[in-house]
């Protein structure tokens, strides 16, 4: 069963090719790690999956084609969090999650209520729900968003960087979140820096290179010496203590 | 969350209250004096026809416009704010009230308002437009309080020198003396056939500015994040653009320019709303016509051989209001 299907999707800006002739599909419940350097389009094609990029390819969620829904029905169906997490005004964590629910209209209603309950409880801030959220650390802002991303039940989770600037424990937090999510069904698009994290947690890796695939599938065959050399232009060491894979790089190549 | 909301009532009930005794109270007060048995009278029709003429001719058209206006410049305040996520924006600060008095005057001056007085508001609305889409385009995507602030010296002391230019070439120097008086913002002898011209107008920007709330809401998060909550950043700037352009136009053009109310009322009012934009739109709107109406009664009781106008009064309060907002806001930005 298909969920998402991404066909001929290239793009270009400012006359520079950013994305060309990306094609994947995913399924239910795959928590899917976009990997790649530096510049190689992987947030350009996180937007452009969110419909927040104009492009001409033809992107599926669950049969729909997204050229033909409007913004709203997609915002239902699609969560995105973006690489700002800096709010311009210190609502209270629970007004920031509440906002999930506007693409459903019913932040108020009791519906809409116990879905901010349930994903506060999910990424534990029930306990802090009526705090300013300027007065958060940086691990507790990145919950935050993620609870509002999560509020708004979507059926795709579009991640651009969730874990940058945050220490290992709220990353493994985040992470678990996550895991937990692909359990109930949810498809999950993460771009990830940190590939021993990616090691552990990603269902299956999506490595772009200048804007192409250059290898989709599951950890092995993504994460190849040939393909860190290539594409990161470093070498690593790979390997696993008590079932929990490492990544260790070396040097460049 | 019910405690929020139940809070959040009675605090649009309090300004409701204070904003209801604030038109009750201007009724009252001037130098003719009016008393409770007055408005009875003139409520059974058989008031003296003086009594019966100062109320209907002056004090309550007074009363309806400085709320109006009030709630006009508090609301126009809170959406700006909440639309270029900046506490520091306001229609004057941004230019929009000046380039509105511009283009009244400039209607004035062409001889169109006497031609028709309906173009005298539709001066301002034009010249109101035409200021929040340059405020737009020169401070740019990020909407910093610096490029913001930047842009509305620009935009207002472009308006200001072609004010003064118009003025300058006026032929008739009674006609000047009476523009600048009108510049500085008064509700003094205003009557009900300028209430009809600029109220409808008014209400109309209300509707606009008011069915931007969620979307201000989403914009808290920035715009990239409000799209991706279904919204459509072209249609929430013509809302705030067509809003604010039809109410602050329109009491412009009546009014003249009564600055600072729309950074004092939403600033004050902001913590009881823990800062959400959209829950601070009524509030702000409430507020400015509480404000407005108070401040217009104080004019009115100011020991003064000539009545201080009312833009004066608002500008000596805002403006230090407004240094002290800079300075917090450069403390936040070290």
């Amino acid at each position: 069963m298909k969920r998402l299907s991404i066909e001929n999707l290239s793009l270009n800006i400012k006359g520079k090719r950013i994305l060309n002739d990306i094609n994947f599909c995913c399924k239910p419940g795959e928590l899917i790690g976009l990997i790649g350097a530096n510049g190689s389009g992987k947030t350009t094609l996180i937007k452009a999956i969110g419909q927040l990029i104009s492009h001409g390819a033809d992107i599926t969620l669950d049969k729909y084609n997204l050229k033909f829904l409007n913004r709203r029905t997609i915002a239902k169906k699609i969560g995105y969090m973006g690489q700002n997490r800096h709010p311009h005004w210190p609502i209270t964590v629970r007004t920031l999650v509440a906002l999930g629910r506007i693409p459903h209209g019913d932040p108020t209603s009791d519906l809409g209520i116990s879905m901010v309950d349930q994903a506060l409880k999910t990424c534990d801030l029930s306990h802090i729900q009526s705090t300013p959220i300027t007065e958060l650390s940086g691990g507790e802002l990145t919950r935050v968003f993620l609870a509002r991303v999560l509020a708004g039940s979507p059926e795709l989770l579009l991640l651009d960087e969730p874990l940058t600037g945050l220490d290992p424990k709220y990353q493994l937090e985040i992470m678990r979140i996550l895991s937990d999510k692909i359990a109930e069904g949810l498809t999950i698009i993460i771009v990830l820096h940190d590939l021993a994290l990616a090691l552990r947690f990603a269902t299956r890796l999506i490595l772009l290179d200048r804007g192409e695939i250059k290898a989709d599938g599951k950890i092995p065959e993504v994460i190849t010496p040939k393909n860190l050399e290539t594409c990161f232009d470093i070498s690593a060491k790979l390997g696993s203590v008590d079932g929990i894979p490492y990544f260790i790089p070396t040097d460049h190549a | 969350m019910n405690h929020i909301r139940y809070k959040y009532y009675v605090y649009i009930l309090g300004l409701s209250i204070s904003a209801f005794a604030g038109f009750t109270l201007s009724l009252f007060i001037g130098p003719a004096e009016i008393s409770a048995q007055d408005l009875l009278n003139i409520a059974a029709g058989t008031a003296p026809k003086g009594i019966y003429l100062i109320f209907t001719e002056i004090r309550l058209p007074r009363s309806v416009l400085a709320a109006a206006v009030g709630a006009t410049l508090g609301l126009s305040g809170a959406a700006l704010q909440g639309y270029l996520r900046n506490p520091l924006a306001e229609p004057g600060i941004i230019g929009v009230t000046s380039t509105a008095a511009l283009f009244s005057v400039l209607t004035f001056y062409t001889g169109l308002g006497t031609l028709l007085a309906l173009m005298i508001p539709i001066g301002g609305i034009i010249g109101a437009m035409f200021a929040v889409t340059l405020i737009h385009l020169l401070a740019g995507e990020d909407f910093n309080a610096l490029t913001l602030i930047l842009a509305g010296v620009a935009i207002t002391s472009f308006s200001g020198a072609m004010l003064s230019l118009a003025l300058n070439l006026s032929p008739n120097p009674f006609a000047t003396y009476e523009v600048i008086f009108w510049m500085l913002g008064s509700l003094a002898d205003k009557g009900f056939d300028q209430v009809a011209l600029a109220l409808p107008f008014m209400i109309v920007g209300w509707i606009f500015l008011f069915s931007t709330g969620n979307s201000l809401d989403a914009l808290t998060l920035g715009e990239e994040e409000a799209i991706s909550l279904g919204f459509d950043l072209l249609k929430i700037r013509t809302k705030i653009v067509i809003g604010t352009a039809l109410s602050v136009g329109a009491a412009t053009s009546i009014c003249g320019a009564i600055g600072f109310v729309g950074l004092v009322i939403p600033h004050l009012l902001r913590p009881l709303v823990q800062s959400q934009p959209k829950l601070l739109l009524p509030l702000s709107a409430l507020g400015g016509a509480t404000l407005v109406l108070f401040a217009d009664i104080l004019v009115r009781l100011l020991p003064f051989d000539t009545e201080i106008k009312l833009g004066v009064i608002t500008a000596l309060v805002g403006a230090p209001f407004f240094l002290v907002l800079l300075l917090k806001h450069r403390e936040r930005s070290l």
